[in-house]
């Protein structure tokens, strides 16, 4: 197996609410991010599933130290990161990069695309040079866009042509780590697929490892080698991809998997949907908090949290019942 | 289920936005119909007209858009009708539930207010009565304990939850027609689930007929009985959705399918078709979607092809349109 390239470790962020209310002592706390740990190889493209406010964007902040971590320790290429202080960042950002979701929202208006893809190396203390500049008419053809468009601006491009002004400004300091949040969401199916293989094929030609965020089980199994589930801030299952679409361990991750609609009308049928929605992270249930929602739940999920157990190779859960668990989904059906 | 009579008829729809500083082309030349009781999806990407052609229906597009073409609602023309006349349809006889569930409820009332203001609009009942009769809804749409959530504000609800409430507001008057666009777009895919079954259950209940806009494939395969694929402001095919499916006859329906991943198939490159929607204002004078068609000969960039009939209620805005369904059938 090749060498661990980030390992997150009992990741922790809680966000304290301010309330109006001065003789309340204790504020209320959002666990956004409670006590998750994954690693990402060289090479390698780990994706982070789960529904909204699950936190699993919040988890691609952290590691970015973007936002400060509550607690726990992301350990990048030797670095510390979560005790670093803005300077060390700066250098560690080299090799650390991230595209967001909106394309609309996560480019400069005022900047020309040559100064947007530029704009990391700047920061690096790279100067404006001819070679940084052709550079970067460079960095646009990689990413399938002609050169002669540097001096535009974002108004000036679609949806799936910004994204791929974000991947090339993410890929300018050719960076070892590049987090992936929710970056083909905002696409029409038709340039999804587009800018999916161009992201493959970056990979493939750069080496790099992608944390990849999103909630599109079919998309994320589609690019990634392993996956991690998150429910309520916490990864209630991890394993390599094919392992966890043929023997999901978690009635969670089953429950995701159901919902997926149909590729064909032949295979419609009737399913017993997970019923409910999303409890508030502000007080969730006690013991597992799938509990509430789950079609197996016994006393002891109620009352006690399942810890993620190793359920086979490189296959974690968190269910009391994991082992039962696939024989207990074919008997329901 | 479903009857053969169309309560909704389109013909010829056209939709031109600014028609003073020059022709933007939303929707051309759109037919179709609804026929009672049926689900009709409409798939298309942003940019299609799949939008602009349910607010044309429902009557709420800007007052100086053109709009020509016939929109028949029970054989009436709903296009020429004054605002009263409108207001006895728009709500009564046809619902319209949004894409945004956030916004389209009003965050300063309260959901019950909202929705017995809706009711005692409609019909002629005393408070208390709207109030039952908002409880009544709201436990059909699937919330849980509807009498308590009925002093709730939009805010304090979920996004799933506010969409249900959508869809009680627009069965006030079990309409005849609903118009649902993109409902499902901005929630999580347990949710989304959780919405189509019960769309599904309210049009086999009430017998309302629903035309379900969305951009998802997935969706159309798992609740349509027909589908019209739109692309660029223009009709590209319409059929059965098993014939969609087994046999599509337009290389655009086939594209969107096989571009969109499914956890069956695993391959290392997914199929994609190249290039953009053409800007309507600088349309190509041929097919619209010519450029970007791999199967493109000469003749597709000479003139607008016509829907073609094939077999049965299946048709194709292609003038490869028999070849494709050769092909397929092979």
């Amino acid at each position: 197996m090749s060498k661990v390239l980030i390992n997150v470790a009992n990741l922790v962020k809680h966000f304290t609410l301010a309330t109006s209310n001065p003789f309340v002592r204790d504020k209320p706390v959002v666990r956004a991010v409670d006590g998750v740990s994954f690693t990402v190889s060289e090479g390698e493209t780990l994706g982070l599933v789960g529904e909204s406010g699950c936190g699993k964007s919040t988890v691609g902040r952290l590691i970015l130290n973007l936002l400060p971590a509550s607690s726990g320790a992301v350990e990048f290429d030797g670095h510390d990161i979560l005790s670093m202080d803005s300077a060390g960042m700066r250098s560690v950002r080299k090799d650390l990069q991230i595209i967001f979701q909106d394309p609309h929202a996560s480019l400069n208006p005022r900047m020309t695309v040559e100064e947007i893809i530029l704009e990391p190396l700047y920061a690096q203390g790279h100067k404006r040079t001819p070679e940084l500049r052709a550079y970067a008419a460079e960095l646009l053809e990689m990413v399938g866009l002609p050169a002669r468009f540097r001096n535009r601006h974002p108004h000036q491009f679609s949806g799936g042509q910004r994204q791929r002004i974000g991947i090339a400004r993410a890929i300018a300091p050719k960076p070892k780590l590049v987090v992936c949040d929710e970056a083909v969401s905002a696409l029409d199916v038709s340039v999804q697929a587009q800018v999916i293989n161009l992201m493959q094929d970056l990979k493939a030609k750069m080496g790099m490892s992608y944390l990849f965020i999103g909630h599109d089980l079919a998309v994320v199994r589609h690019i990634s080698d392993r996956i991690a589930v998150m429910y309520l801030g916490r990864i209630v299952e991890i394993a390599r991809c094919d392992d966890l679409f043929s023997r999901p361990l978690h009635p969670y991750t089953q429950a995701l998997m159901a919902a997926i609609p149909v590729a064909h009308p032949r295979l419609r049928h009737k399913r017993d949907r997970v019923r409910g929605e999303l409890p508030s992270p502000l007080s969730p249930p006690k013991g597992c908090h799938f509990h509430p929602r789950c079609p197996f739940a016994q006393d002891i999920c109620r009352s006690e949290a399942p810890q993620l157990r190793q359920m086979g190779d490189e296959h974690q859960a968190s269910c009391h019942f994991a082992e039962d668990l696939p024989e207990k989904a074919t008997a329901a059906q | 289920m479903s009857s053969d009579t169309p309560i909704l008829s389109i013909r010829d729809l056209t939709v031109d936005f600014a028609p003073k500083s020059g022709r933007l082309p939303a929707v051309s030349n759109v037919s179709f119909d609804v026929t009672a009781g049926e689900m009709m999806c409409v798939v298309g990407e942003s940019g299609s007209g799949k939008s602009v052609t349910a607010l044309a229906i429902m009557g709420l597009l800007a007052a100086d858009t053109a709009i020509s073409g016939n929109i028949l609602f029970e054989g009436r023309d709903i296009t020429r009708l004054s605002r009263r006349e409108w207001q006895k349809i728009r709500g009564r006889q046809i619902g319209m539930i949004f894409q945004e569930p956030m916004t389209s409820l009003n965050p300063v009332f309260t959901i019950g207010r909202q929705l017995v203001e809706t009711i005692r609009h409609h019909e002629r009942v005393s408070v208390r009565a709207a109030r039952d009769r908002a409880v009544e809804l709201l436990d059909m749409v699937g919330i849980p304990s509807p009498r308590s959530r009925l002093d709730d504000y939009p805010h304090q609800m979920s996004g799933g939850m506010r969409q249900r409430v959508m869809i009680a507001i627009a069965l006030i008057c079990s309409p005849r027609l609903l118009i649902a666009d993109e409902p499902t777009t901005a929630l999580d895919v347990t949710i989304q689930g959780q919405l189509l079954d019960l769309l599904n259950d309210l049009r086999s209940e009430t017998g309302t007929a629903i035309m379900l806009i969305t951009h998802n494939m997935g969706v159309v395969a798992e609740v349509a009985d027909r589908v019209t694929v739109m692309y660029s402001g223009c009709v590209a095919e319409q059929a059965e959705v098993m014939q969609i499916f087994d046999h599509p006859a337009h290389p655009y329906t086939s594209g969107l399918m096989n571009c969109t991943p499914k956890l069956t198939v695993t391959s290392a490159q997914l199929n994609t078709i190249p290039g953009s929607m053409p800007n309507p204002a600088a349309a190509p004078p041929g097919c619209l979607f010519a450029p970007r068609c791999e199967l493109a000969i000469d003749a597709c960039s000479e003139g607008r092809p016509a829907q073609v009939n094939l077999t049965g209620n299946h048709s194709s805005a292609c003038i490869r349109a028999e070849m494709l369904l050769g092909e397929s059938a092979e």
